[in-house]
């Protein structure tokens, strides 16, 4: 806790002590060491001036006096106004204990907090010791913790990687200089109802990732259909699993979905020629 | 072998200097903390014979003056690494950018609440540091310090958190009991604060 160095400690009011305080209590710790006050017995008013001219302070340098801050303005506000009021006529209990204390509370916090500030220095004295030893592939992983992804789960990391590693299968076209720029011919909306009826068909084994996309591979056709996988992922028509590292991906009809749907799925998803044109428009409908 | 076919697991027999050199090798091509539990299961041992030999190991090591290695017992298991006092050569020779940054104050008093109070919610958190700490509990999510361990059961049922063998691991500590009270640290605190005043004194009469 850097302190800046007090001038003359007759003054009344602190000088402008400008260090950065972790919050409120943080300030109230610092006045209360500054002006070597006991924390079980804490003078409230005195502390009440110095918090409030540190306030004043922060506000004459234009700095923005957080909320926080001003809570605990408040705090001490009341508790002294607690002090002041007269107290009700005192029933001394038996083991001659008076009544609370209004800064009862105030001072457990400041006590708490105090012990997890002190262990805040052992915390970093520890990191700084790990920090001068070196384990097995640190320079791979660097410092990067990271939790292997758990069984059956995976991360969209490897949705990603899967659309990479096929678009570089699929590599240049070979037409560079030249394009014909055309109209295009799928839309969001029908490689959405192309691929959910695919994945419809192949029932609750899914389908797995590759053959989502028809081949000879397109970039555009690609792209269109990887959107719109994400976007029937997004709707949770359909789930995505991965079994295990680097396997698979399988795409499937999302089960809680098609229980709440099946009604309405059953005319268009069962239809026996799945191809035609009938269906096909209805397909189309349901992802307008 | 007729013996040994009663048994599930092959019931070799090690001697302490055959496991020792064993663990040794492990030691050296596992990547993380090696636990005595996970060896003692697949070489069908009881988990103390293992733990004793990893501690003679790290023992053993302690007393090669010559090796630039050592046994750090860390984040629940054993795990090999450079000697200290090579930090600084090491880390030019690895050429590896110097990691991420140390954690700020933030973070660190909140991380301190965590490990005490765990399983603990923001608003438990805030009450102690008497400021917000979104910010600082997201960023020590980020880096796997600290994970979501449940809800509390109160109204809202707010988060719980709690720390990871990450944080362990972060701080080189083998388990958590490796904390010390914190009624300790209040008195150390004290004696700090009144050196820290000293100290000051000194400097500002200087």
């Amino acid at each position: 806790m850097p302190v800046a160095p007090t001038a003359a400690p007759v003054a009344a009011i602190p000088p402008l002590t400008l260090t950065a305080f972790e919050g409120p209590l943080d300030l109230l710790l610092h006045l209360i060491r500054e002006h070597k006050i006991d924390i079980a017995d804490i003078p409230i008013l005195q502390v009440t001036e110095h918090y409030l001219a540190h306030l004043r302070a922060m506000e004459a340098m234009n700095l923005t006096v957080a909320g926080e801050f001003l809570v605990m303005a408040a705090t001490l506000l009341e508790i002294k106004s607690r002090l002041l009021l007269p107290k009700p006529p005192k029933e001394v209990g038996e083991d001659g204990e008076e009544g609370e204390d209004p800064r009862e509370e105030l001072v457990q916090r400041l006590l708490d907090y105090q012990r997890y500030k002190a262990f805040v220095a052992t915390l970093a004295t520890w990191e700084g010791d790990r920090r001068q030893v070196f384990f097995r592939g640190q320079a791979a992983y660097g410092d990067l913790y990271e939790l292997p992804v758990p069984y059956g789960e995976f991360s969209s990391a490897s949705l990603v990687k899967a659309l990479m590693r096929l678009l570089t299968e699929m590599g240049s076209d070979g037409t560079a200089g030249t394009a014909h720029v055309g109209r295009a011919k799928v839309t969001l909306r029908l490689a959405m109802a192309t691929l959910w009826r695919k994945i419809q068909r192949a029932g609750s084994e899914g389908i797995i990732f590759d053959e989502c996309f028809e081949r000879p591979l397109v970039r555009f056709d690609v792209i269109m259909t990887f959107l719109a996988l994400l976007e029937l992922l997004r709707q949770a028509r359909i789930s995505a699993i991965q079994e295990e590292m680097l396997g698979e991906i399988r795409l499937a009809v999302d089960v809680q979905k098609a229980e709440d749907e099946t009604g309405e799925e059953d005319s268009a998803g069962t239809d026996g020629d799945a191809e035609s044109a009938e269906s096909e428009e209805e397909a189309l409908e349901e992802f307008e | 072998m007729a013996a040994t076919e009663a048994r599930q697991e092959e019931p070799r027999v090690y001697t302490l200097e055959a496991l020792i050199a064993l663990l040794e090798g492990y030691l050296f091509v596992a990547i993380e903390p090696v636990t005595p539990a996970d060896v003692a299961k697949v070489l069908g041992l009881a988990a103390v014979e293992v733990e004793e030999a990893l501690e003679d190991l790290v023992n053993l090591y302690a007393r090669r003056s010559k090796s630039g290695l050592q046994i750090m017992r860390i984040a629940g298991g054993y795990q090999i690494a450079t000697k200290p006092e090579l930090a600084q050569d090491i880390g030019k020779l690895l050429a590896a950018p110097a990691g991420k940054a140390r954690l700020s104050k933030p973070a660190l008093e909140t991380l301190a609440i965590v490990a005490y109070q765990q399983p603990v919610t923001v608003a438990e958190m805030e009450a102690v540091r008497g400021v917000s700490v979104d910010g600082v509990v997201k960023t020590l999510l980020d880096r796997r310090l600290i994970r979501e361990d449940g809800r509390k059961a109160v109204p809202g049922r707010p988060i719980l958190y709690a720390t990871t063998p990450e944080f362990l691991h972060y701080f080189g500590l083998s388990s958590l009991e490796d904390l010390p009270p914190l009624e300790d640290i209040a008195v150390a605190e004290a004696e700090k604060a009144q050196e820290h005043d000293a100290l000051q004194a000194v400097g500002l009469e200087e």
